[in-house]
């Protein structure tokens, strides 16, 4: 069997049990196990009570990870998020406590409601996926996935982050409110809570780290790099926004294309693979130029996508 | 103060462009025109700068109405260049208030080209041309700023990147200027402005009312020689001809147009010259004493010239409003007239008004009564002046009722013009025809341009009397009182430091050679580009074999080339951004493609194949079994591994049976 059916196969129970939590967000919740393929950060940003933390519970209990939530608050510590070393009198010698980081998925509530420097914390251990502590290196555990949330920034008591921390996230979705028949489901069905205990873990232990392992082989054939490439280009070119994409943020596209492309069980990347994961991937590393040109409400789709030809 | 917004540094160089192409502009327009342009550019800097609104449609249109109105109202027409150009500046103004995108700077940009364009109709001079140059450069870098992303933009930037596309248009605008065909005449109706030039020189002449000289260092004229220039001495221009005298001043004889030939009766060597006669708003046009042959290709261009040959004045039909430049030749040592004096001229040029000048009268008589020759009368008389009561001065004191008896008997002080006026009337009582002549004389030779430069400064006054058997002599009694004026063809030194300004420098010897090296370069300017007319043009066009192809074979030849250029170009550029078709299977599908665009299903460029198929699915479902197939086999041959030489042909194969099928030709019939 190819990786790609035998990924379709692990992967399409994940989607219908995480599915059957969070109600008519198919596609958000495919780009957040592609990101978790990809070995990506989540970031989900969006109004309180839309469902970012129920998405983020269902994720650790489908997919049977090890699940830390830490609520960030304005007074929250870096120990608070690594841990602490404390003196052992027995032993007479410091002993490491592992903060909550510790955890294959840790749910970083609310991120941008605590200070730069307990944000900063996190955001190293993510990039780094270990935890330095006076001097001792710590690994964290593999996987580690790390699903943060935030409100829009325009709400009041948040530190936003700065776009080079932005960065550390592979992709940033956003869930909007349900449709109106689904709300009424919701309103109608059981508490999502409940629901959630009942979730069974749908795939094997060592299942994630095998198809995580699949993500780098999916061809990615000459014409798709350069439709990669042009896109890139564009973004840089176009005049529509203040910077372009780097070269890591490329990478990062190929890299969700080819674990879209594996979760639907391609053996290589299409286009539309690409442009199913270019606004989760490049609308938080791309600042919109202040509009001079009458585009103010253009968006990436547009901007981006229907400016580059699929070659 | 920290970086200043990119749309802002924009909306400066595009306003600070547009205010020097307005500026040459300002002295013709009403106040009120510049004002409203100088609030309109400070307004909106404002505005950009506080993030004030812009306003809304109606006021805009508001005060378009209004302005267009005033503009009426003040010109009483939308025709003819001042008031074409106060319309633009005004709406220039307006635009100003909504330019907020790169297409309303382009639009700005574009009307600050066309006052380019109409400053240089207003005046073709060198001066003008290197400030209008500036400010095509400086529009075309607001042009290049606004249309570039401002992260491209560095502060010098945009200015390198216009001055490299005009360099670029250089070539361009060489052969249109050399084979554009060119038309007599302005190429277009620019309506004619008031007069503005006035000059030392008119038709009448009054000593005594006059207490200054012109001491205008203008141009009036430049004289290129063909070998050696006449000797200083010799350089009399003669315009005009004065013979009535009505007591106290000079007139022209204008009751009648005497067109007999004069006899002339050359006695040296023949110059021939070309003269460039800068505008003067009059019909006279100076020529060297003796003009013998007539600028006959001024008569062949259709100007007209009309010759008055008794007192060898030269006249157009109509005013010299531009630059005018002819041939001539002349004999400065010639005979005119030499065997008789017609009776209708020699009583013309002894005509003295009865009873004025008594006291001239009665001295030329008591002269005529001891010299029985007319040489010899005239001697005394310029005796008479180089005495030491006559002064040669350019500030003499103004004269009353009987301006020449107050002259020669009273304050004994003037210029050319005095002692013309009152050696005439001396001659004339003592029964000696003679009579005023106006012109140039002198000039500065410019070493660096090989030409002479006679300036306003120049202006002379002299006469001319008629002896028997000499025929016309030039006798200047000026040259009498004082005769450096005459040697050195100008002022004296102290003369100049007297008649100028108290500021005024002493004559540096460098800034007299910089002056030289500049009106060389200006008439260089002037004879090379300005004065290149359809004659020029068609002996360019004969020296490179082209004399036969006409006004219209020109036409059509330049025609042909751009439009071949334009081909070039296009073909060069649908080359470069040709389709890139790697290979069979991208051809194959870019066909297919095609063939549905025809059916009114064109794919997106943005559109990836499997989206693409299942539009073409959803919108005509009887192609969908072949063309998803198509698909499937496309997707896995370009993005999928492992594609095999058999699936290849496979995928050719069904792409050419999909263009032929039965489905799709039943879709597009």
């Amino acid at each position: 069997m190819s990786h790609g059916a035998e990924a379709r196969r692990a992967l399409e129970p994940v989607v219908a049990a995480l599915n059957s939590i969070v109600l008519g967000k198919d596609r958000q919740v495919r780009l957040a196990v592609s990101c978790l393929l990809a070995r990506g950060h989540l970031l989900i940003e969006d109004l309180p009570g839309v469902g970012k933390t129920t998405l983020a519970q269902a994720l650790a209990r489908v997919l049977g990870l090890s699940y830390q939530r830490i609520q960030f608050t304005s007074d929250l510590l870096p120990a608070d998020v690594l841990g602490v070393s404390v003196y052992d009198r027995e032993h007479g010698r410091f002993e490491f406590h592992k903060g909550p980081v510790f955890t294959q998925l840790l749910l970083a509530d609310e991120v941008n409601r605590a200070t730069p420097k307990a944000q900063s914390a996190l955001l190293e251990a993510m990039e780094e996926r270990q935890v330095t502590v006076d001097g001792q290196t710590h690994a964290l555990p593999d996987p580690f996935f790390v699903v943060a949330t935030q409100n829009p920034s325009y709400q009041l008591g948040t530190y936003p982050l700065p776009e080079s921390q932005l960065d550390r996230f592979l992709m940033r979705i956003e869930l909007g409110y349900p449709a109106a028949a689904l709300e009424r489901e919701l309103l109608r069905g059981r508490d999502r809570r409940g629901l959630l205990a009942e979730l069974k873990p749908q795939l094997p232990a060592s299942a994630l780290a095998q198809l995580q392992q699949y993500v780098a082989p999916v061809h990615v054939a000459e014409p798709l790099l350069d439709y990669v490439q042009a896109l890139v280009e564009h973004s840089r070119a176009s005049g529509h926004f203040d910077a372009g994409l780097s070269p890591r943020a490329a990478i990062a596209l190929l890299r969700a294309a080819q674990a879209w492309a594996l979760l639907h069980g391609r053996a290589g990347v299409l286009p539309e693979d690409v442009q199913a994961v270019v606004r989760a991937v490049a609308g938080h590393r791309l600042q919109r130029r202040a509009a001079v040109d009458g585009s103010a409400d253009a968006d990436l789709d547009e901007l981006l996508l229907a400016a580059v030809a699929v070659p | 103060m920290s970086r200043l917004a990119p749309a802002f540094v924009r909306l400066l160089v595009t306003c600070g462009a547009l205010g020097l192409a307005l500026l040459p502009h300002v002295s013709h327009f009403p106040p009120w025109v510049s004002a409203a342009v100088a609030g309109a550019i400070a307004w909106r800097l404002a505005a950009e700068h506080r993030g004030w609104a812009l306003p809304p449609r109606v006021v805009k249109l508001a005060v378009a109405l209004a302005a267009t109105l005033a503009i009426l109202a003040g010109y009483r027409t939308f025709n003819g260049l001042d008031a074409g150009t106060a319309l633009l500046a005004v709406m220039a103004a307006l635009k100003l208030t909504e330019t907020r995108l790169p297409r309303d700077h382009a639009v700005l940009v574009f009307i600050g080209y066309f006052l380019c364009l109409a400053t240089l109709l207003y005046q073709e001079s060198f001066g003008r041309l290197a400030y209008t140059l500036l400010v095509a450069w400086l529009l075309t870098a607001a042009l290049a700023r606004v249309h570039r992303p401002a992260e491209a933009n560095t502060p010098v930037r945009p200015f390198h990147l216009a001055a490299r596309t005009l360099l670029l248009g250089l070539p361009l605008a060489a052969v249109l200027f050399l084979f554009v065909p060119r038309i007599e005449g302005r190429f277009w109706a620019v309506p004619a402005r008031a007069a503005a030039h006035t000059t030392g020189i008119s038709d009448s002449m009054s000593p005594g009312d006059v207490a200054e000289l012109s001491r205008s260092d203008d141009p009036a004229f430049r004289v290129w020689f063909e070998g050696a220039l006449p000797a200083a001495e010799a350089r009399y221009f003669r315009m005009l001809v004065l013979e009535e005298f009505d007591g106290r001043g000079w007139h022209r004889q204008s009751t009648f147009a005497d067109t007999r030939a004069p006899e002339i009766v050359p006695r040296g060597p023949e110059f021939a010259y070309r003269i460039a006669l800068e505008p003067t708003e009059r019909e006279w046009l100076p020529g060297l004493d003796t003009v013998t042959t007539w600028p006959a290709e001024l008569a062949a261009r259709g100007r007209a010239t009309q010759l008055v040959y008794f007192d060898r004045t030269i006249l157009e039909r109509r005013p010299v409003t531009a630059r005018l430049s002819y041939s001539l030749r002349s004999v400065p040592a010639a005979s005119v007239m030499p065997s008789s004096l017609p009776r209708d001229l020699r009583y013309r040029d002894l005509a003295l008004p009865p009873g004025r000048a008594p006291r001239a009268v009665a001295y030329a008589l008591a002269l005529r009564a001891g010299n029985s020759a007319d040489a010899a009368l005239i001697e005394r008389v310029l005796d008479l002046f180089r005495q030491a009561p006559f002064a040669y001065t350019l500030e003499p004191p103004t004269l009353g009722a009987e301006p020449v008896d107050e002259f020669l008997f009273g304050t004994r002080e003037g210029f050319c013009e005095h002692y013309a006026s009152a050696f005439a009337v001396l001659m004339r009582a003592a029964g000696i025809p003679a009579r005023v002549v106006i012109g140039y004389q002198g000039g500065d030779f410019n070493s660096y341009g090989g030409y002479l430069l006679v300036r306003q400064s120049h202006a002379h006054a002299w006469n001319e009397v008629w002896l028997e058997g000499r025929g016309w002599v030039r006798v200047d009694p000026t040259a009498a009182v004082a005769p450096e004026r005459v040697r050195n063809g100008s002022l004296s030194p102290s003369e100049r430091a007297q008649a100028a300004a108290p500021w005024y420098e002493p004559d540096y010897g460098w800034i007299r050679k910089l002056g030289s090296a500049l009106d060389a370069a200006r008439t260089a300017w002037y004879e090379g580009i300005v004065s290149f007319n359809p004659e020029r043009q068609a002996r360019l066009l004969a020296a490179l074999g082209l004399g036969s192809a006409g006004w219209a074979g020109l036409a059509i030849a330049l025609g042909a080339g751009f439009a071949l250029a334009a081909l070039a170009l296009a073909g060069w550029l649908a080359w470069e951004l040709r389709p890139k078709r790697g290979d069979a299977v991208q051809g194959a599908w870019l066909a297919a493609c095609a063939r549905l665009a025809a059916l009114g299903l064109a794919r997106g460029q943005a559109e990836g194949p499997v989206d693409f198929g299942r539009r073409v699915a959803r919108l005509k479902p009887v192609l969908a079994p072949r063309f998803g197939a198509l698909v499937e086999a496309y997707v896995a041959l370009r993005y999928l591994p492992g594609a095999t030489a058999r699936e290849r042909a496979e995928f050719l194969a069904l792409a050419r049976e999909f263009i032929r099928s039965p489905e799709v030709r039943a879709s597009s019939g």
